[in-house]
């Protein structure tokens, strides 16, 4: 697949992401975070938000369960950037519509030949269709 | 750890969240969590051949670490808002990761009370491998 401008608008297919008690547990065990709101029912049930969410890298596991919009060369490409737009809290039960797109690609000459910025989104959203989290993935490649 | 809005300053530096270094273990538990089970970061034999000394781990988790910081700095007075990080270098297994962060910038809008933060996650002083900036909308 040639890489440039052209590959701006693809999406992948929708997937869907339903949301488990383990699946949040895993997280919170993977980057050694003992906070009980991630794993503790009765722990959680007295905090504001009255039970168990999941910790802020969450969206890692949607980007990875979308997939990419794009097929290209994996030895040339950097994850440089990401960023998280949250816009409610992830919880045990939620089912997440997710679907990646590319939103923009933006070509800049570096000291070792051209380089390419590809930028993904990343959207994920309830079953009502609002929005859950955005994540913009930039990948640098050469 | 947890911020408190009326206390803050603009150029404050944060109390540091100091983790324990990373293992092999951790890494296939977050190959496990992420569904990213790229053999760079669980296969010795593959990293050596794309020029590592060895597995290495994924960004991703160092994202994570420097997430959970925040979330500490926000306990229940704040919430995370949004979060942009850039990749700058590697971590491997052994590394211990310091995550630190400093106010840079806090405004009200719409009734809500908010903060920017430069946060980083270092392997080692001034050796960041993620830094980013985040906002917290206190609560």
């Amino acid at each position: 697949m040639e890489i440039d401008r052209s590959i701006i608008g693809r999406t992948t297919q929708e997937t869907i992401l339903e949301v488990g008690k383990r699946d949040i547990r895993r997280f919170a065990e993977a980057t050694v975070d003992s906070n009980p709101l991630y794993s503790d029912e009765e722990a959680a049930k007295q905090t504001r938000y009255g039970g168990i969410i999941a910790p802020p890298i969450f969206p890692a596991a949607i980007i990875v369960e979308s997939g990419f919009p794009i097929t290209f060369d994996f030895r040339r490409a950097l994850h440089g950037e990401e960023e998280f737009i949250f816009h409610r809290q992830i919880r045990p039960g939620d089912r997440l519509h997710c679907q990646a797109k590319v939103v923009d690609l933006i070509e800049r000459e570096g000291r070792s030949g051209a380089m390419k910025f590809i930028v993904i989104d990343t959207d994920a959203k309830d079953e009502a269709g609002a929005p859950v989290v955005t994540c913009r993935t930039t990948i640098v490649y050469r | 750890m947890q911020l408190n809005y009326a206390s803050l300053k603009e150029g404050q530096q944060l109390e540091q969240l100091v983790k324990p270094p990373i293992d092999r273990v951790q890494l296939a538990k977050y190959a496990a969590a992420s569904g990213d089970f790229n053999p760079l970061h669980l296969d010795d034999d593959f990293a050596r051949k794309a020029g590592f000394d060895g597995v290495i781990a994924h960004g991703m988790l160092n994202m994570g670490l420097l997430l959970q910081y925040l979330n500490t700095l926000s306990g229940s007075t704040a919430e995370l808002s949004r979060v942009k990080v850039r990749f700058s270098a590697m971590s491997k297994p052994g590394d211990v990761i310091t995550c630190s962060g400093k106010v840079t910038k806090l405004y009200e809008e719409a009734g809500a009370r908010y903060a920017v933060l430069d946060v980083k996650a270092e392997n080692a002083p001034e050796k960041p491998v993620v830094t980013g900036e985040a906002v917290l909308r206190f609560l």
